[in-house]
């Protein structure tokens, strides 16, 4: 059996390998890394330990103090702008209590000035007897203005020009008059930071910052070089001053871009927890939806009565700690607003986790999840796609695929297949060439002996006949072939391309649609326009063939540098007369063969090391 | 970065300064924490050592300011003592050794200092033949295969589709156990 690759000879590694492992792979990135310092500054109130620390010796002796020299630092990052907002006020109803209103986000993220003023000397005045947006405002005059805008995972950084006088117009406007408590004051993930440095400042020196959140709460923090003084408000206006503020800060392309990054409104994410049919669905799945009308739908959530989750239940350990406190397996989460519904009666906000106080009113939550949910275009494609696997009894083909890279073939197949859908079986025989740096000719089996247990036999043309076999699963991600080449694999690829997981903060833009029927089916031509890594727009074409029942016929998948197709033709479905290869054999006798496989390369590594051992 | 750029930056504004103390070496401490627990240790284990070796860092400069004039060494050390102090304490399930103890070990375990030079070797060629594959094929083995990323996450470092992490993957992968063999490597 081919166990499962783990690098674990890597572990417990000495001072100068792990020097030389931290400078080349990233082992946290830069969300991750000011996510954990978030953490460290939150947790900063707590017992720490104090250290001597002499030589290489180090004692421990446990005191309780504040770190005041932790607290968090502030620059500007307009975090996951969403469409429409309100104000949450009903969930700021004591119905549950307990939500941090965290203020303090941290990012070493350059930040573009917006002024490019040359360097004045300047003395911020800070009185202690006036609230803290007065002095932010007396203060102006002398204060640069930074903004950088965030999408979650990515940073967009923006130039304001000259509208920080606009910026307190409407401050003076709209702003909160009187401060409000802390406990009273709540976060969403669609949320903007801004920093105010001395003008001309060469080094980092933010005597002030503003965050401001997507329900229409915002905070001013106060630094004077001593302490910290952070006051909280509420505007006027609810949540449109988070749009207007963006809009005049930036400009209505930026906007519309961010709001078309998030026009996606809900991700629901099943896994191993959450899915409704036990079994893993060879992988996650994850769809999308919009809320039919956002603010009904979330005052009729904070109809229920939450309560604070207090005892670690079964279902709560499970959905929440198993995988990691930030994970939301089994839930849907409302992007825009850091809240996420589990249908058995749970839920968080702002990393908070509530219980419905009454078991009865889960149907009910189920029930407007239902009422108000609509599930987006490519998700309803992904699915009808998915359900196209399993939803019909059989079918004989004759199949043709081809990759190519750069508009060189890598991979040319054609041959035959056989599914047996509803026990989720396939046979898969091609016939073709490889050109992995040299050329060669091959015959692939590949099999799948029900849900995502698959196995495949290569044959290598050539002098000594080259086969390699093994098992494999899609949910394990190490497919070869790739899973392009095996049918049902091919449909599931089609289902998470479709949907990944947030696609909006990660790197999907967007996605449009062309439908045309041809001979009773549907050609689906789905173009993804999406910003790589590089921050480079690229796009890539979709072209699917499905039955009216969602079987695939046909896939094109055109990138900006490679090129996949597979196509069914002389096919069958539901032949009453159809018979199934017999695949449960054909998986055991690959995985016998994997087996020996597996020893003769051991025992050849043991013979090795004896014959090197043996001439030293 | 140096110590006396620290103590100028810790003397204008020690939150900034302790900011970017941290961004600079968050990896390393990461790395050391991960290389040490991921076996035994969750996700949410390994941030707590890293949150703890900082904070121990931090403290120290705080009020030791003279005594640590080389920052990445320093920091690798308590690192590397944390890191082995939070494995005695979640992998070894050696009765109740507390983080704050005097007696968690100042030198590594018994197990760091049963690492022979050969294992360290063995360990180096491993980490040679993967960076032998080039580039991406040696990211996406690490990432994979060592921090145990999934394909999306990968396909953001290396520009590539998630498709195409995983075939790339499929093929670095299938090299490098040949590599391994050759080298009388078992995986």
């Amino acid at each position: 059996m081919k166990k499962k690759f783990d690098l674990k000879g890597l572990e417990n590694a000495d001072k100068d390998l792990l020097e030389k492992l931290s400078a080349k792979y990233t082992a946290v990135n830069d969300k991750e890394a000011e996510r954990l310092y978030r953490r460290m500054t939150a947790k900063s109130d707590d017992t720490v330990d104090e250290l001597e620390v002499k030589g290489v010796d180090v004692y421990h002796r446990p005191v309780w103090r504040k770190v005041v020299s932790v607290a968090a630092t502030l620059v500007i990052a307009v975090g996951a702008i969403g469409g429409g907002a309100f104000y949450f006020s009903k969930l700021s109803d004591r119905k549950y209590t307990g939500s941090e209103a965290g203020t303090a986000a941290t990012s070493t993220e350059p930040a573009i000035s917006i002024t490019t003023e040359p360097a004045t000397s300047c003395n911020i005045k800070f009185d202690p007897s006036a609230d803290v947006y007065s002095n932010l405002k007396a203060n102006k005059d002398d204060l640069d203005m930074k903004i950088t805008l965030e999408d979650d995972t990515r940073l967009y950084i923006t130039e304001t020009g000259g509208k920080k006088s606009g910026f307190f117009q409407y401050m003076d406007k709209y702003g909160g008059t009187e401060e409000i408590a802390r406990e009273d004051f709540h976060t969403a993930e669609r949320r903007m930071y801004a920093e105010f440095s001395k003008k001309g400042a060469v080094e980092y020196d933010v005597p002030f910052s503003f965050a401001m959140y997507g329900i229409g709460y915002y905070s001013i923090e106060e630094y004077d070089g001593y302490e910290f003084r952070t006051s909280y408000y509420r505007f006027t206006n609810g949540s449109n001053a988070f749009h207007d503020i963006l809009l005049l800060l930036t400009n209505e392309t930026t906007v519309e871009r961010l709001d078309n990054i998030f026009s996606n409104d809900v991700m629901y994410e099943e896994g191993p927890m959450g899915a409704p049919q036990g079994k893993m669905c060879y992988d996650t799945n994850v769809r999308y939806y919009k809320i039919s009308d956002k603010k009904s739908f979330l005052d009729e959530i904070n109809s229920l009565e939450w309560e604070t989750e207090t005892q670690k239940e079964e279902d709560v350990t499970g959905y929440w700690e198993k995988y990691g406190y930030y994970n939301s397996y089994g839930a849907y989460r409302i992007i825009s607003e850091n809240i996420s519904l589990y249908p058995k009666g749970y839920m968080n906000k702002d990393e908070q986790f509530f219980r419905l106080k009454n078991e009865s009113d889960t149907e009910k939550l189920s029930q407007i999840l239902d009422k108000y949910l609509v599930m987006d275009e490519a998700s309803a494609l992904a699915q009808k796609i998915l359900d196209g696997v399993t939803n019909y009894d059989n079918l004989k083909a004759h199949f043709t695929y081809k990759w190519e890279i750069n508009g060189k073939v890598i991979r040319s197949d054609s041959g035959h297949l056989s599914v047996d859908a509803r026990n989720e079986k396939m046979y898969q025989t091609g016939e073709g060439f490889v050109d992995d740096a040299v050329q060669y000719s091959e015959s692939c089996l590949l099999i799948m002996n029900g849900h995502d247990n698959s196995a495949y036999r290569r044959v290598q043309s050539g002098d000594d006949n080259y086969v390699s076999c093994g098992r494999e699963r899609y949910s394990t991600g190490n497919i070869d072939p790739p899973p392009q080449y095996h049918y049902i694999y091919l449909c599931k690829d089609i289902e998470k391309e479709l949907t990944p997981r947030y696609y909006q903060s990660y790197y999907k833009t967007s996605y449009s649609y062309e439908t045309k029927e041809i001979d009773g089916n549907t050609e689906y031509k789905v173009t993804i326009n999406y910003t790589d890594y590089t921050s480079t727009e690229q796009t890539s074409v979709v072209t699917i063939l499905l039955t009216p029942n969602g079987q695939l016929l046909a896939y094109e998948s055109d990138g900006p540098n490679y090129k996949t197709t597979f196509a069914l033709d002389d096919y069958v479905f539901d032949s009453p007369d159809f018979t199934m290869e017999d695949v449960a054999a054909e998986y055991d006798k690959i995985t016998a063969d994997e087996a020996a496989y597996l020893k003769q390369l051991e025992e050849k590594a043991a013979k090795d090391a004896d014959n090197q051992q043996s001439a030293e | 970065m140096k110590y006396s750029d620290y103590q100028k930056l810790l003397e204008k504004d020690s939150s900034s300064a302790q900011h970017t103390l941290f961004r600079e070496y968050i990896n390393y401490v990461y790395t050391i924490a991960f290389n040490r627990l991921r076996s035994c240790g969750s996700h949410e284990d390994i941030e707590e050592c890293v949150m703890d070796i900082f904070s121990d860092v931090f403290a120290s400069y705080e009020y030791q300011p003279d005594t640590h004039g080389d920052i990445k060494g320093f920091i690798g050390t308590v690192a590397l003592r944390k890191s082995a102090a939070y494995y005695h304490k979640l992998c070894k399930k050696q009765g109740s050794i507390s983080l704050d103890d005097d007696n968690v070990p100042d030198v590594p375990s018994e197990e760091d200092v049963s690492e022979t030079a050969e294992v360290n070797e063995t360990k180096r060629l491993l980490l040679k033949l993967i960076e032998d594959l080039g580039e991406p094929d040696a990211t996406i083995i690490i990432q994979k295969y060592y921090y145990g990323r999934s394909s999306q996450e990968i396909s953001g470092m290396v520009s590539m589709s998630p498709s195409m992490v995983r075939v790339r993957s499929g093929r670095a992968l299938k090299k490098l156990r040949k590599l391994l063999s050759e080298n009388g490597i078992t995986d």
